[in-house]
């Protein structure tokens, strides 16, 4: 089982280490370096392009790539992602709250949405065919038709326009206390998990009828075990074990969805940060972000592994045999 | 939630005996005057946004320094020795009167205010003068309009600090406005300007980089004013959050709206919609070399006439919110502004296309333009659209606007010319606006230079800084636009105007055309 | 009274798509005495594991009882209410169901699914319906009950698991005990262990037992009465020794004759021209100490982990000759299809040498000549795997012969009809896709897609496993026809020793990848010299002294349990 786990965690770095090499290449193509962007057409009309090649060379710009980026790789490799190309700041400084804020919102999202999603899949399920899962899966349809940006428009237009009590953009700080951001993440976490639950549920829905129709489920039945203890004891945990891959790649991706959310609302996340850090060329932001997204997506991924392993014993034998 | 305010009773009250929604241009702000006999009230908030993209602004460390901030609104908490007022005119802050020590205009002597405080309570001396000016003039960590032309700095007595140019510079008085060249307490080169304290009528009170700085009132100010207790400004990223915001009343303001919301902004309810004068202008790089149609000064002049300026103005601004370019760097209300002869002449442009051996019509290379202005997709269109009447095919393409100046420009290796590319220009004074065309190195002018034009032009200019009567400057100003409006060096576009919107309990503002000379310090809410 | 009465019972699948409903059981009626033993005889799709559900008064997903009454104790159940019904089921009537892995809740522990069954039935509490699982545990024989107790499903071998499941059904000393196919799953040897068992309990208990399964040759073995299904009828019903020995219907006599049967007197041998030849020439295959190791995937665990392991063919030596057929019989886990693989070239042997009309194939399929790779052709169990089910039977059939001999279109189709005479399948099947076909129909078609190729070598792996009996005696012989006409030798791979019986000039006994016995078909059957022949022969006969000869050899009926 160690063993395992060891194995995954080196093909995880192998992954991250592709993924940083994948965000350079990206952000290489990108017209322009961060020079570009700094200087305003104001700054441009007074120098001369020798200036603006001074200036180039003072900020490294005119370093070969490949040597920039083996230089980020090599800190990143230590957990120092550098300092930004133009301010010189350091990168762990600019993304330590937007990381934080988004992890908070993608928290309340999961937690809201795994139980509410369980719930929903499992009525579907149970009384599969009939109105209730009729009336569910019309609604999961809407529910993940529906782009992001749609939802939260609409929401901002009846919960903070019309009926004010949210605020329509979030004008709170990236250094904001928790608690404040709490106030204010409703409107954004409803507009995602919207779609979340609406996937998630269908997804659930098919594990729990897959198993509602398997044998050891006829056997409880048969055996005089009531309905109330083969939902809860027998199909539940075993409906869950197949959708945990899928809902641990979602749950990481909650973090890629936020991205369209927070611009909406203006939430102080790490999505507008990226977007701020691709428009001013600033690599080695998007790339420590873009790493920093592989890794929640592999880490979500070995937690979903503990999962199954916890979970399902059949699993838990064959890793500890190998 | 801990944002959002409801609107009070009295918000409501005073909205509704005002005019709904007033639409004014310059001076004709109709609640402004109306309520002008008001006494302004203290104490509020006031929560604007802004939409310009924040890429500078990254840190805590330097987000209160001048040169960084969310916005290029330096005023809230600084002071220059000078501001340029809502008529372009150069109007005394920390310097009480300038002056030319040399008739070529090379050595400026400043009278500095007396009296007045830094937010922590010192003097403003000129000591901090000659101090902010060595770091403005500071070849790494300076900005680049005092690195251009400032060469020393000196007290010249107890309030007098005396200039040395490195050119003559008869407008010094605007040059001395310039949004980074605020005065901060002096302080070694490294450190000056990071504590955030200024002279100016607010206080840093909070700040978050990238979103939203929050000031507080300056109660020592020593001109009139501040009124409000805080002031906000917030950085949004599309019209759309900015525009739920202020229907949600987060906001009081918008600064820079897209001309095409007008409308809908002026369907609410007490809320002003209010244009200023001027505001940037567009215009094209038409590079001329060997093969190049622009090398026939005739193609030239017959794009400008064959445009139907009216005709933007008409469909994209509403008929009001823009103005007519004279194909210089001039805006229209400079004092010194050259109107062209001739609007547009469709027969004039095909016979000079004739002439020039196109007489069947001329297509042209791409012009590529970029989303400097939320309307500009529909300037381009409209335009590309009317010169056809005269027989120019003109292809337009869209740039994205990240990595666009660099890709228009001439390569570093020359291999590639600059292409024919639309870029963007600042309503400033004539010196700031003419010397664009007046660098035989600077490629806005298309590679004008050399050129027995273009020298001349040069020459006029030069003369024209060292020229210290304005009544005698401003014939050298009109020369010079004559030059460039027979020459077409460079094509002009249109012009915008600034729009701003507020809510009608927002007085003492009014919308600049140099939207970073706005200032807060009378604007008050009841 | 009788224990249970079924009285024109019938029941009904909903189509879900047309809505059209298909009777799948149709006015079945018997009576269950107490203490009786009753078989239930059919092939696949009977509709007898449809009744026996039915007799609990449950139906799967889509099924609907449409008429008739099942009466335990009198009380026609199909009216119980919910409750009711929960009462009995697990008390007084209890099920065994076909496949104890699946059957066992995967992600519990087996010890609690049964005292589940206690605690619900017989409101014991944790401690007491502890000490009685274990003790059931022990009464159906689990060597170790403690340690069952904490095992999960998959932990237990095939034959632990159907124990346990044993266990739980008789938990509350049920007065009648369903049990549907519960040996289809295991191994022959171990399949025997359990119906022993099964026998005993009964004796023990007194309980009713009704006993489904597709093959006759066990309800001989357990049932005293017995009923044969078919297409949801009952067919056939009496004593069982008597249908076993004088079936009265068609059908019934036609099921028995299927049976390969390993105490059944061995078939005609072939023409003995063929012999004398084949004896005389090199052997068309010849393996000489044959060994397979599986390899080590590469992986990071391979670094850490180089640990070996075991062979899974280890040091085997048989030949094969010209026009015959050689049987390879063993359990799961011989090593048996393994050989199979090397042989057609899925996989390269360790060590040793496989020789094919003399010279060496031990090279792996890709570096193999066409010629080669036409000469061997393989048949599997599952007709589907070898078949594609996006071309129609036209385009499966042709198309090795365009490619193997040239041929045109039209000679090709000619050519897949004949192929499709010998196989007794009309002509009309050409514009049809497999999945259209039934089970025994694909697999003819898989048999003369083998033959498109004029194999001089042919692999036959577990052919007529998945088949019904009736279906599989006519498969069988369909291929011996076809062997017989083309000259092909066979390698006949099967765990069925009636069948390679049948079927096998020779035969070779493998176990855990050795070769303990082998000879001619007939000295291996007639004389077998190892235990491990014995026991399988003994196992396949339903022979009493099946007992004494797994007391024998325990360590290697013990080994036999695991898969």
């Amino acid at each position: 089982m160690l063993r395992a786990m060891i194995r995954r965690t080196l093909l995880s770095v192998l992954i991250l280490f592709l993924v940083a090499i994948f965000v350079f290449l990206a952000t290489e193509v990108l017209p322009g370096d961060a020079l570009d962007v700094y200087l305003s057409e104001d700054d441009v009309a007074v120098m001369t392009e020798e200036d603006i090649e001074e200036m180039r060379h003072d900020l490294g710009l005119d370093i070969p790539a490949p040597i920039r980026f083996f230089t980020w790789l090599s800190g990143a490799v230590v957990g120092d992602f550098g300092v930004t190309i133009v301010d010189q700041i350091p990168i762990g400084n600019i993304i330590f709250h937007p990381l934080l804020n988004s992890l908070q919102l993608g928290a309340i999202i999961t937690l809201i949405t795994m139980p509410v999603a369980f719930a929903i899949g499992a009525t579907a399920g149970y009384w599969r065919g009939q109105r209730t899962d009729a009336v569910v899966s019309t609604t999961t349809i809407i529910g993940y038709s529906i782009p992001d940006f749609v939802i939260g428009t609409v929401l901002i237009i009846i919960f903070a326009v019309w009926i004010p009590l949210f605020p329509a953009v979030i004008t709170a700080y990236n250094k904001a206390h928790p608690m404040e951001l709490l106030a204010v993440s409703l409107l954004p976490a409803i507009t995602v998990i919207i779609g979340h639950v609406a996937h998630l549920s269908r997804l659930l829905r098919a594990g729990f009828i897959e198993t509602m129709n398997s044998d050891f489920v006829e056997r409880a039945r048969l055996s005089g075990v009531p309905e109330r203890r083969i939902v809860w004891r027998h199909v539940l945990p075993a409906s869950v074990i197949p959708t945990l891959n899928a809902m641990a790649l979602y749950m990481a991706g909650v973090l890629s969805g936020l991205i369209v959310v927070e611009k909406v609302f203006g939430y102080p996340g790490l999505g507008i940060e990226l977007i701020e850090a691709v428009d001013t060329r600033e690599v080695h932001v998007v790339q420590a972000i873009a790493f920093l997204g592989a890794v929640l997506v592999v880490v979500m991924n070995l937690l979903a592994d503990f999962a199954i392993i916890a979970l399902d014993p059949r699993v838990r034998s064959h890793v500890s045999e190998r | 939630m801990g944002k959002y305010k409801n609107p009070s009773r009295r918000d409501v009250l005073i909205g509704a005996g005002a005019t709904a929604a007033a639409y004014s241009m310059g001076d004709l702000i109709l609640p402004n005057t109306s309520l002008a006999a008001m006494k302004p009230k203290k104490g509020g908030k006031l929560t604007y946004a802004i939409l310009t993209r924040n890429s500078k602004h990254k840190s805590l460390k330097t987000a209160k320094h001048p040169y960084q901030g969310i916005h290029i609104r330096t005023k809230n908490v600084y002071n220059a020795l000078t501001w340029v007022d809502h008529d372009i005119q150069a109007q005394p802050e920390v310097a009480t009167k300038w002056e030319a020590v040399k008739d070529d205009q090379t050595i400026w002597e400043v009278d500095i205010r007396e009296g007045i405080k830094f937010h922590d309570g010192r003097d403003l001396t000129v000591d901090d003068v000659v101090s902010s000016y060595n770091f403005h003039r500071d070849k790494k960590k300076g900005t680049s309009f005092a690195k251009k032309m400032l060469a020393k700095v000196e007290k010249a007595g107890p309030n007098k600090a005396r200039f040395f140019m490195k050119t003559p510079n008869a407008e010094f008085g605007w040059w001395a406005a310039e949004y980074r060249q605020v005065i901060m307490p002096a302080a070694d080169i490294d450190k000056i300007g990071l504590d955030g304290i200024g002279s100016g009528p607010f206080k840093f009170a909070n700040i978050d980089p990238k979103r939203s700085v929050v000031y507080e009132a300056n109660q020592d100010y020593w001109g009139e004013g501040p009124y409000l207790d805080n002031l906000e400004v917030v950085y949004q990223q599309s019209m759309g959050s900015a525009m739920n915001g202020f229907r949600a009343k987060q906001f009081d303001m918008i600064l820079g709206i897209d001309p095409a919301m007008v409308p809908q902004f002026e369907k609410l309810e007490n809320t002003t919609v209010d244009i200023a004068k001027a505001g940037s202008q567009m215009l094209a790089v038409m590079p001329k070399y060997e093969g190049s149609p622009f090398m026939d000064k005739r193609v030239r002049q017959a794009l400008t006439l064959a445009v139907d300026r009216q005709k933007i103005i008409d469909i994209v601004y509403g008929g009001s919110s823009a103005w007519l370019t004279n194909d210089t760097h001039m805006a229209d209300f400079n004092e010194d502004f050259l109107p062209r002869g001739v609007v547009r002449d469709v027969a004039k442009a095909k016979k000079l296309l004739a002439e020039a051996g196109h007489p069947n019509g001329i297509t042209l290379p791409t012009l590529y333009y970029s989303s400097y202005y939320p309307e500009i997709d529909r300037v381009f269109q409209v335009m590309a659209e009317s010169v056809k009447e005269a027989g120019i095919t003109m292809p337009i393409e869209l740039k994205q606007k990240s990595g666009y100046r660099k890709w228009r420009v001439e390569d570093k290796k020359k291999t590639r010319k600059h292409r024919f590319a639309m870029g963007p220009v600042g309503p400033r004074n004539p010196a700031a606006n003419l010397f664009r065309m007046a660098r035989p190195t600077y490629n806005e002018s298309g590679y004008w230079h050399p050129n027995p034009k273009g020298d001349e032009f040069i020459a006029l200019y030069k003369k024209a800084m060292a020229t210290g009567d304005q009544k005698e400057r401003r014939a050298v100003y009109h020369e010079m636009q004559r030059i460039l409006q027979e020459e077409v060096p460079t094509f002009f576009i249109i012009g915008r105007r600034s729009i701003d919107v507020f809510r009608s309990n927002v007085h003492g503002w009014k919308a600049h055309s140099q939207s970073w000379s706005g200032k807060f310090d009378t604007v008050w809410k009841s | 009274m009788p224990l249970l009465e079924v009285k024109d019972l019938r029941i009904a699948y909903q189509n879900p798509s047309t809505g059209e409903q298909m009777l799948a059981v149709d006015g079945v009626s018997f009576k269950v005495e107490p203490g009786e033993t009753l078989g239930i005889v059919g092939e696949s799709g009977c509709g007898k594991s449809t009744l026996a559900r039915a007799l609990m008064a449950y139906c799967r997903p889509g099924g609907v009882i449409v008429g008739g009454e099942v009466l335990f104790d009198g009380n026609n159940i199909l009216e119980f209410t919910d409750e009711q019904i929960r009462e009995l089921r697990g008390r007084r009537m209890a099920m065994v169901p076909q496949d104890p892995l699946t059957s066992l809740t995967y992600h519990m522990k087996v010890g609690p699914q049964i005292d589940e069954i206690l605690k619900i039935h017989q409101q014991l509490g944790a401690h007491a319906a502890r000490l009685s699982t274990l003790k059931l545990f022990e009464g159906t024989n689990l060597p170790t009950p403690e340690k069952s107790y904490g095992r999960y499903p998959h932990e237990n071998s095939g034959g632990q698991r159907q124990r346990v499941v044993i266990a739980g059904a008789l938990a509350c000393q049920p007065d009648l005990l369903i049990l549907d196919e519960p040996t289809t799953a295991l191994d022959t040897t171990t399949e025997m262990q359990v119906l022993k068992l099964v026998k005993e309990l009964r004796d023990r208990m007194g309980t009713a037992l009704i006993y489904i399964t597709h093959d006759l040759t066990l309800t001989d073995y357990i049932c005293e009465n017995v009923l044969v299904m078919r297409e949801g009828k009952v067919v056939e019903r009496g004593k069982a020794t008597e249908i076993f020995s004088a079936p009265q219907t068609d059908y019934g006599k036609m099921l028995v004759a299927a049976i390969p049967r390993v105490d059944a007197a061995f078939p005609e041998p072939a023409p003995a021209i063929d012999k004398q030849e084949a004896s005389t020439a090199t052997p068309l295959l010849n393996v000489e100490n044959l060994s397979y190791r599986y390899a080590q995937r590469w992986s990071i665990d391979a670094l850490f982990n180089p640990q070996q392991e075991e062979l899974a063919v280890d040091n085997v030596s048989f030949e094969l000759r010209r026009g015959e057929t050689l049987g390879l019989v063993g359990e799961s886990g011989s090593g048996k299809s393994t050989i199979a693989n090397i042989v057609v070239g899925l996989m390269a042997p360790t060590s040793g040498e496989v020789a094919f009309d003399g010279a060496s194939i031990n090279m792996i399929d890709k570096f193999r000549s066409a010629e080669l790779r036409r000469r061997i052709q393989i048949i599997f169990q599952d007709p589907l795997s070898s078949l594609n089910p996006r071309r129609r039977i036209e385009s499966i059939l042709t198309r090795p012969l365009k490619i193997f001999f040239g041929m045109s279109g039209a000679a090709a189709r000619d050519r897949a009809v004949e192929l499709l005479e010998d196989m007794e399948l009309s002509a009309d099947l050409l514009k049809r896709f497999p999945r259209q076909l039934s089970g025994g129909q694909q697999q003819r078609v898989a048999i003369a897609r083998a033959f498109t190729a004029k194999p001089d070598l042919i692999l036959c792996d577990e052919v007529t496993s998945a088949l019904d009996v009736s279906v599989q005696a006519h498969v069988l012989e369909l291929l011996k026809g076809i062997q017989n006409k083309t000259g092909a030798a066979s390698l006949f791979i099967s765990h069925d020793l009636g069948v390679v019986k049948q079927v096998a000039d020779d035969t070779v006994v493998l176990q855990k990848g050795h070769i303990v016995d082998a000879g001619t078909t007939r000295s291996v059957f007639g004389d077998p010299t190892h235990t491990y022949t014995k026991l399988l022969l003994a196992a396949a006969s339903r022979r009493e002294d099946y007992a004494d000869l797994s007391t024998a050899a325990p360590t290697t009926a013990g080994a036999l349990r695991g898969r």
